[in-house]
């Protein structure tokens, strides 16, 4: 994992086009069901369910709750690896997906063009995103009709293919084709912190996977006390310092750590092979109590 | 103190006016746009029950082997773009009913064929060939539900009973390419309008 001919933003980028563009691409050529993302949409069913008020949404069931049962190891793994917005935001090589800008190639010579970790201020945006979703829901209710998807983000990306689709076949542009990519523009570059302050995709997926870390099994990056060079005393903070989200590894409050969206940007930027990323459980095998590391190597 | 309050305050400021906003925008879309309607695919619920399940996946619009359902442009509407309605370029509904068995929120409902009715056709008579010059016989020889009949002086009139809004009189329909030198005709002769549909 060390020398990589691709690097690991590439990687991503391939990974959500084949997600993001190929299945939708093949589902509309060869006339299956897949649909595009929002048919997977936990968000997107809960609306559907208020809209309509009722319960009896079988198929969308079907869908959505397999991706939530994933989210309980996975936590926000569709935020770096799934979502359009990421997709478009490392395409144009800008802020990653939480806001954070990325430069270079990010190899370790490069590490100081990362911005310094910063102690962010986790409560106003975690307070947004609840705020926006509650708000989505009585919307969605007292409108009756899913309110959220005439901004999100990945329904404008997907409704802007499928615009473009419907001019390729009837010849018949319509005004979506500019509205839809400015809406866009705004909310990816304009708004900057759309994953962390406002979407509601992304909050659904972190408080799952904030239920299965209670449960012990939510893949997270787990620091190995006795290969990191923090816990043997330097001050070697690379982890924290790419990580998008802002999460200190060495101290990891759990809370935060939901935040995590397995991009792998700390796995494979430490120069020590000192993350794992493993199942919450195996966490205390790996951590040792603060200052019984650097007993060992004295 | 007073700057944690202040800090509260402009907090709660923001979320009221955003859900206010929202509210008022929401509701907007909802009265301006009560009255709309579209062709749905088969199968479909009454508008705004559709538009309450829709989540705009497009499972539809991918099955459908004849290529009629199409997103709604935001021209048309804002509530119901992307949303699926029938276009009858390419072909007609041939009520193979695939669109009913993807539709993952129930917006479109398994229903039997002969209780499906999708529009109305309907003459356009400044462009229909028959009723404006004469000799055109396509869409009353061709109506699979036979629903469309020649008076008596061979123009088409539809039997609104039996018409089920396949499409296929539109489909087939010579008038655009026949009649496209000239400009004043903007649309086929005949056409599939939405049930209460309303002339603008």
């Amino acid at each position: 994992m060390r020398k990589k001919i691709f690097t690991l933003g590439r990687i991503r980028i391939a990974v959500a086009a084949i997600l993001v563009l190929g299945v939708t691409y093949t589902g509309t050529k060869y006339q299956l069901d897949w649909g595009t993302l929002c048919s997977y949409c936990p968000v997107g069913l809960l609306q559907v369910m208020l809209a309509a008020k009722t319960l009896a949404i079988s198929k969308t069931l079907f869908l959505s709750i397999p991706i939530l049962i994933f989210a309980l190891f996975l936590g926000r793994l569709f935020c770096a690896w799934g979502c359009p917005v990421t997709l478009t935001r490392d395409t144009l090589n800008q802020k990653s997906h939480s806001g954070e800008r990325k430069k270079s190639s990010g190899t370790l010579q490069n590490i100081d063009d990362y911005s310094p970790v910063v102690k962010k201020g986790k409560g106003l945006s975690q307070y947004t995103t609840y705020c926006v979703f509650v708000l989505t829901l009585i919307l969605s209710f007292s409108l009756g009709f899913p309110v959220f998807c005439l901004i999100c983000p990945i329904g404008l990306f997907f409704g802007f293919c499928f615009s473009l689709w419907k001019l390729s076949t009837l010849y018949q542009p319509g005004w979506e084709l500019i509205i839809f990519p400015s809406i866009l523009f705004v909310e990816l570059f304009l708004f900057r912190s759309w994953c962390s302050s406002i979407c509601p995709v992304g909050l659904i997926f972190k408080l799952t996977g904030a239920l299965g870390r209670t449960f012990g099994v939510a893949l997270r990056p787990i620091v190995k006390s006795d290969s990191c060079l923090s816990q043997l005393g330097s001050n070697c903070k690379i982890c924290s310092k790419v990580c998008p989200e802002q999460i200190d590894l060495q101290k990891p409050e759990p809370k935060l750590l939901d935040d995590c969206t397995l991009c792998l940007e700390c796995y494979t930027k430490c120069g020590k092979d000192a993350i794992t990323i493993k199942p919450e459980l195996f966490r205390k095998k790996h951590q040792l109590e603060s200052g019984t590391a650097k007993e060992l190597k004295n | 103190m007073s700057h944690n309050t202040g800090l509260h305050r402009r907090r709660f400021i923001r979320i009221a006016s955003l859900s206010v906003f929202s509210l008022l925008t929401g509701g907007a879309l909802q009265i301006t746009e009560k009255n709309r309607t579209f062709l749905r695919p088969p199968g479909s619920l009454n508008e705004s029950t559709f538009l309450s399940r829709c989540i705009k996946c497009q499972r539809c619009l991918q099955v459908c082997p004849s290529r009629v359902i199409v997103p709604i442009s935001l021209n048309d509407s804002i509530r119901s773009v992307s949303t699926p309605t029938l276009n009858f370029k390419h072909g007609y509904c041939d009520l193979c009913m695939e669109c009913m068995s993807v539709c993952p929120t129930g917006a479109i409902q398994p229903m039997n064929k002969e209780d499906i009715k999708l529009g109305n056709a309907v003459v356009i008579k400044e462009a229909c060939i028959a009723w404006d010059w004469g000799g055109c016989t396509k869409c009353a020889a061709e109506c699979p539900e036979n629903a469309i009949q020649l008076d008596n002086e061979k123009r088409p009139v539809i039997d609104q009973n039996k018409c089920n809004g396949c499409g296929l009189c539109e489909f087939i329909c010579p008038s655009s390419s026949l009649r496209a030198y000239n400009a004043n005709i903007k649309s086929k002769g005949i056409v599939v309008q939405p049930l209460n549909h309303r002339s603008a």
